[in-house]
Formats: C-alpha cells, sequence, structure tokens
C-alpha cells in the first residue's frame, strides 16, 4: 500500500491538486489566478516522476511495482518519461492559459481544473498495463479534452470543433473497446501480459488433442483465435490512431485544433500525443511485440503502421501546404508529426525490446518514439505560445495574412515565433532537427530505406510551409487596411517562451544525452515486465 | 476444463433465442426509425433484451445494472433531450452520396460475416463459468480488493466529466468579473500584466480593472 501511493505520486498529486483548485475556485470572490497553482501542481508531478526515476531501475523494483499495483500499472521508466513530458506540456499550457484566457474574456477556473485531471487521465493512459485501465485512462484524457475544445463557448468554430471531436472520439473509443472486448474473449485476459502469455503459448485445448481429429480440431481452433486476435489488434490500432490523429483518423484534428482555445490546442497537440503513443508502445510492442513466438502476430502490424505513418506525413504536409490559417497550418503539421512518430514505431517490434533480449535496434527506435514526442512538446508549446503572444483581444494572430510585417512592427516576437518554427521544421541547432535524425536513423538501421527516404522529403516538404511564415513576417508589409495582430502584453508568456527556448537548445546542444535517458527509458520497461495476477 | 458454456437447457435456449432476436430488432429500430421517439424507444428494447441476456447468462449484478444505468437513466434521459427539442424533430437528411453508404454497408457485412464465421467456430477457448460468477459477492470482493486502482481513478473520469459540463454550461454567459467590454484600456492592460506575474496581486487587479 505504502508502495503504491509511492508509485502513484504524479497521479495523485494531479488528482489532490485537481479537486483544490475546484474548492479554491468555488470559494474565492474573483475568477482567475489558477494558472499559476495549476502550472505547480504540473512542475510538482514532473519532480515526483524525476525523483522516482531511481526507484524504477531494476527489474526488482519493477516486479515490486507490478505487484503493488496488481497489474493494472506499470511503474517504469517508460511511464516516468512519459508522464514527464505530460508534467511540464500541462505545466507550459496552464501557464499560457493564464495570459490567454484573461486576455480573451475567457477566463474561468474550470479550465484549469480540467487540464489537471486531464493530465492524470493521461498519465494513467501513458502507464497502463491492462485494457480497462487503457479506456479508463483514454476517456479521462478525452473528456477533459472534448470540454477545453468546446471553451469558447460562444465562438462557432469552437463549437463544431468540439462536437466533431467528441462524436468521432466516442466512435474511436467505442472501436478500442470492441477490440478490447474481443481480445478478452479469445484470451480470458484484459491485461496486456496476460494477453500476451496467453496468445505466445500454442493453444491447449485439454482433451481435445486425444481425440479422434483432434489434431485438425486444435488447429483450426487456433487459425480463428489468431484470425479474431487479428482484427481485434486492428480495431486498437485504430482507437489509438484516432487519438494521435494518423491519417485516415484525422478528419478532428484540424477543427479542434484551430477551434480551441490556443492554450487547449497546445496541451492537446502535446499531452494526449504523449499518452496515446505511450499507450501504443505498450499494446503493441508489449503484447503483439513477439516476432518469433508461436503466435507471431507481429507479422502484421509493422505494415500496417507503416502506410499510416506514409499517409500521414504525406496528406499532413500536402495539405498544409494550402492552408491560409497559421493555427490550422500547425494543426496538419501535427499529423505530420504524429506520421515521423509512426515511423519510428514501425522498427520497434525487435526481439530485443522483450525481457531477456539483446540487441539495440528496437531499443533505439522506442527511444527515438520518447525523445521525439519530447522535443515536439517544447517546440509545439513553444510554437503556439508564440502564435498567442502575436496577437491580443480582436485581434487574434491566426492567418498567414495577420502576421504580415509582424518583423518590423514587433521584432522580438516576430523572432520568438521565427524560433519555434525553425524547431519544429527541424533546422539543425534546434531539437527538431535531432528528433527527425533519431527516427531516420532507427529506420535505416533496420533497413526500412523507403521510409527514411519517404521521411526526409517529407520533412523538406514542411519546410516550405514552416518557412512561410517566415517570409510572411519579415518580407511582407501588411495590406492596407487589413486586420493585423498585435502583440499582447503579457510576462507570463514570456517567460515560457524563454523557459521552452532554454530547452529547445539545451537539448539541441546535447541531443546524445537526452536520447540517453530515452534509451534508458525503454530498456527495461517497454514489454509488461512480470504476468501479474490475473483480474 | 474450460469450455464455452453453450445455453444447457431448452429453457435457456429459448430465453436467449428469444432475447437476441429483441436486441436486433431494438438495435436496428434504434438506427432505422425517422422519429427519433421512436429510436428512443428502440434502444430502450434493445437494452431491456440486453439485460435479460445477461441474467440468462448469470451475470444477476450487471443485468441489474444494465436495466437501472441505461433503462432507467440513460434513455429517459434521451428521452428528455428528445422532448426539449420537440418530439416532431427529425434527423436531417443523409446528404451523403450512394457509393459512401454502400460502402460502409460493405464494409459493415464484411466485418459481421468475418467475426460470424470465425467466431461460430470457436468451441473451448473461454474460461468455464463458476458457480459464483456474477454475484454481488463476487464482484465486490474483486472491485475492492484486486480492482481497487481502477476503481478509484474512474472517480477522476467522472469529476472530469461533470466539471466539463459544467464549462461548456455555464461558458455561454459572459464572466463576471472582467465585464468591461474596452480591451484596449491601458488599466486593464496594467491588470493583465499584473495577474500573470503574482497571483494575489493579478486578482485584486482584476477586482478594480
Amino acid at each position: 500500500m505504502k508502495d503504491m501511493l509511492l508509485y502513484l505520486l504524479p497521479i495523485v498529486i494531479l488528482a489532490v491538486g485537481g479537486f483544490s483548485l475546484m474548492l479554491v475556485d468555488a470559494f474565492q470572490k474573483e475568477e482567475g489566478g489558477l494558472a499559476i497553482p495549476t502550472a505547480m501542481l504540473h512542475f510538482a508531478s514532473g519532480a515526483a516522476c524525476l525523483a522516482l526515476w531511481n526507484y524504477a531501475g531494476s527489474p526488482a523494483d519493477l516486479a515490486r511495482a507490478a505487484s503493488a499495483f496488481n497489474g493494472w500499472l506499470a511503474f517504469d521508466r517508460t511511464t516516468l518519461f512519459l508522464d514527464l513530458i505530460i508534467a511540464l506540456g500541462g505545466g507550459l499550457a496552464s501557464l499560457l492559459a493564464g495570459s490567454y484566457l484573461n486576455e480573451h474574456k475567457l477566463e474561468r477556473g474550470e479550465f484549469y481544473t480540467l487540464i489537471t485531471f486531464a493530465s492524470a487521465g493521461c498519465m494513467m493512459l501513458a502507464g497502463a498495463t491492462d485494457l480497462i485501465m487503457v479506456f479508463i485512462g483514454l476517456e479521462t484524457m478525452s473528456l477533459g479534452v472534448y470540454a477545453m475544445t468546446a471553451f469558447r463557448r460562444t465562438n462557432a468554430r469552437s463549437q463544431e470543433g468540439a462536437l466533431k471531436y467528441f462524436l468521432l472520439g466516442s466512435f474511436a473509443a467505442a472501436l478500442l473497446l470492441y477490440g478490447s472486448a474481443l481480445l478478452y474473449g479469445m484470451t480470458g485476459h484484459t491485461d496486456l501480459a496476460g494477453i500476451r502469455a496467453a496468445l505466445a503459448a500454442p493453444l491447449d485445448v485439454p482433451g481435445l488433442a486425444a481425440q479422434e481429429g483432434g489434431a485438425l480440431a486444435l488447429s483450426v481452433q487456433q487459425t480463428v483465435r489468431d484470425r479474431v486476435v487479428i482484427l481485434a489488434m486492428v480495431l486498437v490500432i485504430a482507437g489509438l490512431a484516432f487519438k494521435i490523429g494518423a491519417v485516415p483518423f484525422h478528419m478532428w484534428v484540424p477543427d479542434a485544433y484551430e477551434g480551441a482555445p490556443t492554450p487547449a490546442t497546445a496541451y492537446m497537440a502535446v499531452t494526449v500525443k504523449a499518452a496515446a503513443f505511450g499507450a501504443m508502445l505498450r499494446v503493441l510492442v508489449g503484447v503483439f511485440g513477439d516476432t518469433t513466438g508461436a503466435a507471431s502476430l507481429a507479422g502484421g502490424w509493422p505494415g500496417l503502421l507503416a502506410w499510416l505513418a506514409v499517409a500521414s506525413m504525406v496528406i499532413g504536409n500536402l495539405v498544409a501546404l494550402s492552408q491560409s490559417s497559421i493555427k490550422r497550418m500547425l494543426a496538419y503539421s501535427s499529423i505530420a508529426h504524429g506520421g515521423y512518430i509512426l515511423a519510428a514505431f514501425v522498427v520497434t517490434p525487435r526481439a530485443e525490446l522483450l525481457p531477456g533480449g539483446e540487441g539495440t535496434v528496437g531499443q533505439s527506435a522506442a527511444a527515438s518514439v520518447l525523445f521525439y514526442l519530447l522535443a515536439y512538446a517544447v517546440s509545439n508549446i513553444g510554437a503556439f505560445g508564440a502564435l498567442m503572444l502575436a496577437g491580443s483581444r480582436g485581434k487574434e494572430a491566426v492567418s498567414y495574412d495577420d502576421v504580415a510585417g509582424l518583423g518590423k512592427r514587433h521584432p522580438a516576437v516576430a523572432l520568438a515565433l521565427s524560433f519555434f518554427i525553425l524547431s519544429l521544421a527541424g533546422i539543425p541547432p534546434m531539437v527538431g532537427f535531432f528528433a527527425k535524425y533519431n527516427v531516420i536513423r532507427s529506420a535505416l538501421e533496420a533497413n526500412y530505406t523507403w521510409l527514411a527516404i519517404a521521411l526526409m522529403v517529407n520533412s523538406a516538404i514542411g519546410v516550405y510551409y514552416y518557412l512561410r511564415v517566415l517570409v510572411k513576417m519579415y518580407m511582407h508589409d501588411p495590406a492596407p487596411g487589413a486586420t493585423r495582430a498585435e502583440p499582447m502584453v503579457s510576462p507570463g508568456i514570456w517567460l515560457t517562451l524563454i523557459f521552452t527556448a532554454v530547452l529547445v537548445l539545451v537539448m539541441g546542444a546535447m541531443p546524445q544525452t537526452f536520447f540517453g535517458y530515452a534509451l534508458e527509458a525503454v530498456k527495461l520497461a517497454v514489454a509488461p515486465v512480470a504476468a501479474a495476477a490475473t483480474p | 476444463m474450460p469450455t464455452l458454456r453453450p445455453p444447457s437447457t431448452t429453457l435457456e435456449l429459448v430465453v436467449f433465442a428469444f432475447f437476441s432476436a429483441l436486441a436486433v430488432i431494438g438495435a436496428l429500430s434504434t438506427v432505422l426509425a425517422r422519429n427519433p421517439v421512436r429510436s428512443a424507444v428502440g434502444l430502450f428494447v434493445h437494452i431491456v433484451a440486453l439485460a435479460a441476456l445477461y441474467l440468462n447468462l448469470g451475470a444477476h449484478f450487471l443485468g441489474v445494472i444494465q436495466l437501472l444505468v441505461y433503462a432507467g437513466a440513460v434513455v429517459v434521459l434521451f428521452v428528455f433531450v428528445i422532448m426539449l427539442l420537440g418530439s416532431d424533430a427529425t434527423s436531417p437528411r443523409d446528404s451523403r452520396g450512394l457509393a459512401w453508404r454502400a460502402g460502409a454497408g460493405v464494409a459493415m457485412v464484411a466485418v459481421a460475416w468475418f467475426l460470424v464465421d470465425n467466431l461460430l467456430h470457436i468451441k473451448r477457448i473461454l474460461p468455464e463459468r463458476s458457480d459464483a460468477f456474477g454475484t454481488m459477492n463476487v464482484i465486490g470482493s474483486f472491485l475492492f480488493k484486486q480492482a481497487v486502482l481502477p476503481f478509484e481513478l474512474i472517480g477522476i473520469t467522472l469529476v472530469i466529466a461533470v466539471v466539463g459540463a459544467f464549462a461548456i454550461a455555464r461558458g455561454k454567459h459572459e464572466r463576471r468579473a472582467l465585464a468591461d467590454p474596452d480591451p484596449s484600456s491601458p488599466d486593464e492592460k496594467l491588470a493583465d500584466r499584473d495577474s500573470t506575474t503574482t497571483k494575489s496581486k493579478g486578482s485584486d487587479a482584476q477586482g478594480h480593472a
């Protein structure tokens, strides 16, 4: 019990903090002022992850944690790494929200409660080692994000985006649930370790083999089970791919990203992705990652994911080219970034990820997933923060035309926006470059040359529309009479941006160190370690 | 020996066949009915039939909960919303082309055929049902012993749903503290700056703005 509370600390801090925020909000006379406490909660949760890092260092620790959690949640460094990204993203997004919501007359205390509980949900999803926990985490996270998307209640776009997100999201959750139910039906387990063990062992029906024609009957049973399991796997992949906005499940992304208040956009781009990719890592590699076992179901999904990855990159980038709104462009580029991360996933099912496995190809691929998520988190929060900073009430910076000439009018704001846009584009000194480099290297190591080439071509396309923002800011003058964005006065956003920029530069300067942490995070963990007691 | 337990007695078989057919009819009429009230009634029939199937399988607790929560609360809520909108409200006509509908239909039939074809062949994978299965005792001790972690964490899910609904419902009204419509007044800019640096000062300044 003591162990359990200690291991749960990141989630407990957020959960207790969320309830406290609700109480504070209920009893204070004026609205507002909750941004900094919310950010502090997130940072405290992140600090807890860092503090617990050493307590997840050996197989013995992991086994103890697994028994403390009864196999519901994994307490390993993968979880801690993802929790850290979530805490960082949530904390920075709530700092941004403090200024943005105030400026746009949206300041209501519920936003901070939502963001805190949604982060707790993300952490549950990131650490889930049981399909029931996956679903609980997914729903907690999604409900919070749906409500945040709809937060601009008087804005039609916000309502449209939220409704689309909600309806399609519920449908995706149903797919995931259906897949989970089929998996349970085929294996009798909802915990990932149990499913994995049941699938790895050849099907054994006592008494059947001894009967006349028993061997044939048994092989029919085996085939049928494997077929249904593959269908279940596809359904689970579809449910999770929806959350990361991979093509063809991306329809909601541009509308939800554009309609949501910008801090909520930054938040969901970062944390939802991190949590959903974490769950994907655990479910796909943890359950179906076995390429050598009797069932060998891993044959199918890397190919499927490769297509999802390429489609996400190509469609995300091509549609981003033709956008006139920067927020929509960032939404499509987020689809493309999801594609880049999926490309690293394709490489992960190498036997060495499993306990006792050797070699590093799959491990470094999984590590580049984590590294990419961290790099994307800091770059993206920065980009959305700078975009927020460039606008003020009634004069928001949304379209390319809004920011025309910003470089001359407000050089500092333009510089901030350029900095993070360049990191997203993957220009070398920034961390975005190394994130992509790691993925490409992993793909090449595993002989997926065509995937690496697709990634490079797409990055090049990406550079075009990212640079368009810069060209517009520095080389164009605003059309006479057109509305133009006026930057808001906000030390809070500036502080956040400076903090994020330092992270971008530090991670860009020492990519190997941070990649090393990511590698350490996946080394022990990715597969569920101990087969816990069957629930 | 693990075996998928087929309906053992004739009575169970009859109950199973009757309520399965009812569930399918209910589901179809939910989707196909033009009138939303009929859809809701179809859903109600479907839910009750499912509850009966659960009871038939020995999952008594689940059956009762199904009736209480879905038939008792969810469908009533649906009907309530339909009444608020006006019972003659119909859904807008589906403007999607024939190709989409045909494609969706083919995909659905394909998945259904795949499942039926495969699941019919499965005989002995599922664990056997024990006598205690589905009783309050077993569910209670499972929920508060092994599954206490997800049970507690679901609390967060429920709270966030309530807070989210509240946030959306309340957002229609302008906030009370900062109703000043002029965004460019220097006072307010000052207030904004304060509010981002210090929490307590910020809320004071907002009060004056």
